[in-house]
């Protein structure tokens, strides 16, 4: 929780939610959890407004609360979700592919989402169809709406909240504990609550790993009458019937991050192969991944689910080019290329198997065969994650400093702790310029030193200075100066936009709104540079943001 | 007088044949019972005083070795302090010794060292060369050897120092012919897991050896070490060359050449999207603050980046 990191929470905030809304933000963000009056007294806010800043808070999920008996009285303490507060920097990125997931439509719930916070099916699509006029358009609509709206539940990409989301995990976590431990007569041992933990959590996994998705309940259908195509069908008996997948009507909803984090990982890990091997690998791993992700959870999870080749043959794209691309041995199909319908079809397979091969063999080693079961493979996401990781932050480091640093980096990475001789000796670069670099790369962050004193005193010249790099260590080293640069591209953003308010108050006038033409040529080209000033700086400022979701979350 | 020149020459020669084992009086009244020993001794101090002969004292016993003719010439000329100097010298070999540590060995006075070295350069019977281990250092060794490895530091330095440009190129060179060797032809397509025609630190030695890119002869060892070089820079990966199963348990070709190298990516240029924007770059990004001297408010590198 560096400083950077509060500054961005704050500006994320200003701009969410306001000035007023800020004040409050802030003083939780940087004091931590505190009850109303308390943050009244150091806002300078009436209580009021507090409390009306506290709700907007919670609406949007980004503040917690929790309530505890002190003495005679309940107090409330409030708290900031910083995890969910952050992840407002990547809201347009998340929007984008609501687009390109869900369509027009699934654009539409996603804004209505980010813009309410929460809410019902039914509260969403009225926003959303509030300015459709027709009364036939509407009945349209509705039905496309609410189908994209059944899909993103189905796919968790929004999930349902309950009262109980509202409050901080950690005061969750001590009440069940305190319910289980009351049921003694006697104070728990350590052990005892050892165990206690346990359970809990595994009961907490439990849940987490349910299959059946909360808000959605499924209804008989008549056969016949059909509406959405997509659904999940089971015909009972004889009759004709169609179990439908409904979204229940009195469960408030939100965008769940982590999916949109799990899917983008996916696409991240596929992306790997492009340079290593060719698109038609990439589009093989993603066939692969978005088959197990479905049973992902969140993105620290060791390894994906068994995935068997036939289920992926089946999801890949029939004019997906595989013959071609595969450069064979003389001789190594057994099945010669084909004329007819079955025999291509046996040959695309055979040419899959042999990519399957080549994905496995890959030195990245990410899919591995899985143990026991034939034909089945799983994706090591562990090992996936600091791959990506340590690829991200080598690129930092040849970009910023140049290819001798990242053959330093890379040496300790594979050797572990060395001294500043061995580093210039298996590096091939002169002792001189390695101290160097070494020393620049400390500052960085992406190197730690470790000091082994020869004698008990402790002398510089009696000491080995052993050099290493912690990965975790160097991400979050990253991570606090990407937060920094996040902020900085926002707070100039804020300062850009400051600089031209009396153009831009003009263009708020009602009168200038109707009719363009009031404003002249001088001002609008002004306009036309803000926009394009804008444009890079949340650009670049959501690119900064993914490299930190790379870093922090995967 | 004349018996004794015979008794010299007899002495000298079995000191040849004893070479490095030396042989002591004894051993030669026991070869040659006829010599008297007066007349062993006398010759002995001739032989020692012409340099023919070094004497060592092993457990108590004083051993003689002999010195072949041509250094003795050269030795022979040389008077007292100058020639312990010089056989200690002699003695280091190739490795060559330090003035500090011939000091010590010698138990002469530094300034007595300095003068004997002064008048053996001048002579042409050593040299002065410098270790890459320890490049302040002066070593000393006899004219006509060459140094060891140990003090040139091997084929990639050029006086004492590692010559970065050489390394540069050969690694190159070797990086380009491991990235045609590890994709097809066409750009779009990959080999099959049955390939093995990646290159291995042999092939690519071979190859180096055959364009003559390089003066200096290298082995490879050497080769192998800028590979891994070209690993740590992330340019190709290492890893063993799958033998056959149905061949794996007969042939057990356990050694260092199963080790082949392909290239990762065709060819990839690292992007960053941070170092798209000032702060990527900043060297002032520790002093800046929201609103302190340094702030993104007012910043010029930012005014020069959102210049239209």
């Amino acid at each position: 929780m560096s400083t950077h990191e509060n500054r961005l929470c704050r500006l994320i905030v200003r701009e969410h939610f306001g000035p007023i809304v800020e004040k409050v933000a802030n003083v939780l963000i940087r004091k931590g959890r505190m009850p109303a009056g308390m943050i009244a007294h150091m806002t300078q806010l009436k209580i009021r407004q507090v409390r009306e800043c506290l709700f907007v808070l919670i609406q949007h999920n980004v503040a917690v609360y929790a309530e505890t008996q002190e003495k005679s009285r309940m107090v409330t303490y409030y708290e900031i979700n910083r995890t969910e507060l952050l992840h407002r920097a990547m809201v347009p990125k998340v929007l984008g592919y609501a687009k390109e997931w869900f369509g027009n439509d699934g654009l539409k719930i996603a804004q209505s989402m980010v813009a309410h916070g929460k809410q019902t099916i039914v509260d969403c699509m009225a926003d959303i169809l509030a300015d459709q006029e027709k009364r036939s358009n509407r009945d349209n609509r509705s039905a496309n709406v609410k189908r994209a709206f059944t899909n993103m539940v189905r796919e968790k990409i929004l999930i349902a909240v309950r009262p109980s989301d509202s409050l901080t995990a950690a005061d969750k976590a001590m009440a069940d504990e305190k319910r289980e431990t009351d049921k003694m007569t006697l104070p728990p041992t350590a052990a005892e609550l050892a165990t206690i933990r346990k359970t809990l959590g595994a009961q907490k996994t439990a849940l987490d790993q349910r299959s059946d998705i909360v808000g959605l309940k499924r209804t008989v259908n008549e056969a016949g009458y059909d509406d959405f195509t997509m659904e999940k069908r089971r015909k009972t008996d004889a009759q004709e019937l169609v179990m439908i997948e409904e979204v229940e009507t009195d469960v408030y909803f939100k965008i769940n991050f982590e999916r949109f984090m799990i899917r983008w990982r996916n696409m991240h890990i596929a992306e790997l192969y492009e340079d290593r091997l060719n698109s038609t690998a990439v589009k093989i791993m993603n066939g692969i991944l978005s088959l197990a992700e479905s049973r992902m959870i969140n993105c620290k999870e060791e390894r994906s689910t068994a995935v068997s080749t036939m289920q992926v043959y089946r999801m890949l794209p029939e004019d997906l080019n595989v013959g071609d691309t595969l450069e064979l041995m003389p001789g190594e199909l057994v099945i010669p290329r084909p004329e007819d319908k079955s025999g291509k079809l046996r040959f695309h397979n055979e040419c899959l198997d042999k990519y399957m091969e080549v994905l496995e063999g890959d030195l990245m080693q990410l899919l591995k065969k899985d143990i026991g079961r034939s034909g089945q493979y799983v994706v090591d996401l562990k090992k996936a994650a600091r791959t990506l990781k340590r690829k991200l932050i080598q690129d930092v480091v040849m970009t910023r400093f140049g290819a001798p640093y990242v053959r330093i980096m890379n040496l300790l990475l594979d050797k572990g702790k060395l001294e500043e001789k061995q580093i210039s000796r298996l590096s091939m670069l002169p002792v001189k310029t390695v101290r160097e670099k070494l020393t620049t790369l400390h500052t960085f962050g992406v190197l730690s030193l470790q000091e082994v004193p020869k004698t008990t005193d402790r002398t510089p010249s009696r000491t080995f200075y052993l050099w290493e790099v912690l990965l975790d260590r160097a991400a979050d080293a990253m991570a606090v100066k990407l937060y920094q640069t996040m902020a900085n591209l926002r707070q100039r953003r804020f300062a850009e936009k400051m600089k031209r308010q009396v153009l831009l108050d003009k263009c708020e006038r009602t009168d200038v709104k109707e009719n363009k033409d009031l404003l002249n040529s001088a001002e609008r080209k002004e306009l036309d540079t803000l926009n394009g000033i804008m444009e890079l700086l949340e650009v670049q400022e959501l690119r900064v943001a993914e490299m930190v979701v790379t870093l922090r979350d995967y | 007088m004349a018996a004794s020149k015979v008794v010299e020459d007899l002495f000298y020669k079995e000191c040849l044949n004893a070479k490095a084992n030396g042989l002591t009086t004894s051993d030669f009244t026991i070869l040659h019972p006829e010599c008297d020993a007066t007349e062993l001794a006398m010759s002995l101090n001739v032989l020692l005083v012409k340099g023919l002969i070094e004497v060592f004292q092993v457990r108590g016993e004083l051993i003689y070795k002999a010195v072949s003719m041509e250094e003795a010439g050269k030795a022979g000329s040389l008077q007292g302090e100058e020639q312990v100097v010089y056989s200690t010298i002699r003695a280091s070999g190739n490795e060559g010794i330090w003035t500090k540590h011939l000091k010590s060995k010698t138990n002469l006075h530094e300034a007595v060292i300095k003068r004997c070295l002064r008048a053996l350069e001048q002579k042409a019977l050593v040299k002065a060369i410098k270790s890459v281990k320890h490049p302040t250092r002066k070593l000393y060794m006899l004219m006509e050897l060459t140094p060891s490895v140990e003090v040139t530091g091997g084929p990639w330095f050029t006086d004492q120092e590692l010559d970065v440009e050489f390394v540069e190129h050969l690694t190159n060179t070797c990086y380009k012919y491991i990235t045609l060797k590890s994709f097809p032809r066409d750009a779009s397509s990959v080999f099959t897991v049955a390939h093995k025609a990646y290159p291995s630190a042999t092939s690519v030695h071979k190859y180096i050896m055959d364009k003559r890119i390089s003066q200096v002869d290298l082995t490879v060892d050497d080769i192998t070490m800028l590979l891994d070089v070209l690993v740590y820079d992330g340019k190709v990966e290492r890893f063993i060359a799958q033998v056959d199963e149905d061949w794996g348990d007969e042939g057990d070709l356990d050694n260092d050449s199963d080790w082949v190298y392909k290239a990762v990516t065709r060819d990839k240029k690292a992007e960053s999207a941070w170092q798209d924007c000032p702060c990527g770059y900043c060297p002032v990004a520790d002093f800046c603050t929201e609103s302190g001297p340094v702030n993104p408010s007012g910043c010029t590198y930012y005014a020069k980046w959102l210049e239209f």
